[in-house]
């Protein structure tokens, strides 16, 4: 192999630009490093910014918040109030860039393309698949929109079901990546049947990604399919000169999507037929600026100094980003800064002795824990926006009827709040004593509390914590811990 | 490289490499937890998975891994191409339209004007806060963890 074949070979390897700006767009969605180093997620005020790619909120390094994770929950709380914000933020995305995102920004995306990399035979594109293409919108109707709120409105349970049972995104990022820490090895013990079909399903569409381009994108994503409703009049998309181009059909026949034509809904805009076209008749462009291919309409090719410029800025955002969220942003200093002292004298592990507070209650009583020695006292995190948390609170309020003089307990909400606890419990009807969590969750501080929920913590008579766990918990499960608790 | 013996032994190697992993890994799981779930039943403080039992499963998958870098490195190596499959390598009809609508410029002002008057309806009424709350928690069931 002569040096100049040697020369060629290595720049193959090189990287194109479209993989350099999904790596780019990549890591600004997961800028949060030591969430994957610590094994905890972001928690500041910047997350309530959607992203414009499918990327779990609870993967450890996100730095913003899943559309349609959002969008789920947003129609799971429809009953007391409208999701314009969520709404607003996809018809932005939509309008602006469309399938843009899934082809140069989602890191869905961006794994799906790297595993279609590998040199296996391939199934290519063909009635079958544009068939199964539609199979995304059902998905859409009927696991994003229809069963939660359905669930939401019939039945009073917040259910995000396409993040529930469907979505590769929320195990790969979500499960696997907190998993994949030794700081969260207590996690193992909340898997079960929902961990075991969702990692079969994630396994599946990965390996369908090796043989068949982007199958997750295609068949089964949809955030694409609502994306792909804005690409016939998104302002960043591809375009075809009619006076250029003769219909030869390269384009079609380069594009590994299951497009009809040019920028149809199927299209993700990666610029490939802007490439394939010999006669320079389609080209990517942001309103009237050519990203890619053939400039038209007597616009100059950007100089040199301006693409450097460009890139500059572009490395410099990034590393502005990584710095702030990893270092500066005031919610991580302040995670830092709490005392560590507090955790040495009174723990939250099991065998340690949990510190005393007091909440008031809304029923208007106020519960100490100091008053609760020589009972078995069960404390539960929960939130009006979690299904397992809404599902367990009627075994509480069971173990706490069958056990009135032995058992002290509470539910705690957290103090940020999607809708009125109050008024959510006041349809269940419950006796236990229930409470929203202080100004910045001095409780949850206490029980060692993360940002995962539902949590359950038991004391026994001594006051000395015997279980302490994110996981949900069924009646016997509970009946359990109380007679572990009460030997 | 693509038309020797080679070029197309080694994709089909890979593949089958790539199928066995994930049927590893898939089937691990599955058996874990019908090993667990009935222990489960009977005590429902009993762990189904465990760091220990993932890890026997990891090493399973190891060697299945290791020997799939190798192959694809001699992929690479040898510059072996993709076979190509059976079916449709374009179809369609190609269209002279870019598939972009008449008034676009229109259509996408007022989708813009839109969305904007929702994200400030949004911040309104409270709902950023609610984008907020579920984001900055772990709902488990939601990821998958259960």
């Amino acid at each position: 192999m002569d040096k100049r074949n040697m020369v060629s070979r290595l720049q193959a390897f090189r990287p194109a630009k479209r993989r350099l700006v999904q790596l780019y767009a990549a890591l600004l969605h997961n800028a949060y490093l030591r969430g994957f180093i610590e094994g905890k997620i972001y928690e500041g005020k910047a997350k309530a910014l959607c992203v414009p790619g499918l990327n779990c909120y609870s993967c450890p390094g996100a730095t913003g918040a899943c559309p349609l994770g959002a969008l789920q929950n947003a129609l799971a709380a429809a009953g007391h109030r409208a999701g314009w914000y969520v709404l607003g933020m996809i018809l932005l995305f939509g309008v602006m860039l469309g399938r843009t995102v899934c082809g140069w920004l989602c890191p869905m995306g961006l794994i799906q393309d790297l595993l279609h990399k590998l040199p296996v035979p391939k199934i290519r594109k063909g009635k079958a698949t544009r068939a199964l293409s539609w199979v995304k919108y059902v998905i859409l109707a009927v696991f994003v929109i229809a069963l939660p709120l359905y669930y939401a409105l019939a039945r009073g349970l917040p259910l995000p079901a396409f993040c529930k049972y469907i979505c590769p995104a929320g195990t790969l990022e979500g499960a696997a990546g907190h998993l994949a820490n030794p700081a969260n090895a207590s996690m193992f013990e909340m898997l079960g049947r929902v961990f075991t079909s969702k990692w079969v399903i994630l396994v599946a569409i990965l390996l369908a990604c090796v043989f068949c381009y982007r199958s997750f994108c295609r068949f089964l994503c949809p955030l694409g399919a609502i994306y792909g409703l804005f690409n016939r009049f998104s302002l960043v998309g591809v375009q075809t000169d009619p006076d250029r181009c003769n219909g030869c059909g390269a384009c079609l026949r380069v594009c590994e999507m299951d497009i009809r034509r040019v920028g149809d809904r199927e299209c993700i805009q990666c610029g490939k037929c802007a490439e394939a076209c010999s006669r320079g008749a389609i080209s990517l462009k942001a309103g009237k600026i050519t990203l890619k291919g053939p400039e038209t309409g007597g616009e100059k090719k950007p100089a040199r100094s301006r693409k450097i410029l460009f890139r500059s800025a572009a490395l410099a955002l990034l590393c502005l980003v990584l710095v702030w969220f990893n270092f500066l942003d005031p919610s991580v200093r302040q995670h830092e800064n709490l005392p560590a002292e507090s955790a040495a004298v009174v723990g939250y592990e099991p065998g340690q002795r949990l510190a005393d507070f007091s909440l008031p209650c809304y029923d208007g009583s106020e519960f100490r824990l100091a008053d609760t020695r020589g009972k078995v006292v069960f404390i539960n995190r929960w939130a009006t926006w979690c299904t397992p948390c809404v599902v367990e609170l009627p075994y509480f309020e069971e173990l706490y009827k069958a056990h009135p003089e032995d058992v002290a307990m509470i539910v705690i909400h957290p103090e940020m709040t999607v809708e009125d606890p109050e008024a959510f419990l006041a349809d269940l009807s419950l006796t236990m004593p229930c409470a929203t969590d202080g100004a910045g969750d001095p409780v949850k501080e206490i029980v060692g509390g993360t940002a995962t929920l539902p949590q359950t913590i038991v004391l026994n008579r001594r006051g000395e914590v015997v279980y302490n766990s994110v996981s949900s918990v069924s009646s016997e499960k509970l009946e359990a811990l109380y007679r572990e608790a009460a030997e | 490289m693509s038309h020797t013996g080679k070029g197309k032994f080694l994709p089909v190697l890979l593949a089958v490499l790539c199928t066995a992993l994930a049927v590893i890994l898939a089937a691990g799981a599955v058996l874990i937890y019908l090993d667990g779930a009935p222990r489960r039943a009977e005590n429902p403080l009993e762990n189904i998975y465990t760091a220990e039992k993932a890890g026997q499963v990891m090493t399973a998958a190891l060697p299945v891994f290791l020997a799939l870098l190798c192959v694809l490195a001699a992929c690479l190596i040898l510059d072996v191409k993709p076979p190509k499959g059976k079916g449709e390598t374009g179809g369609g009809k190609a269209s002279p339209a870019s598939g972009k609508l008449k008034h676009e410029t229109w259509i996408r002002i007022a989708v813009f004007a839109a969305a904007a008057l929702l994200i400030i309806a949004g911040i309104a009424n409270g709902s950023v806060q609610d984008v907020l709350a579920k984001a900055i928690s772990i709902c488990t069931e939601c990821v998958g963890l259960g």
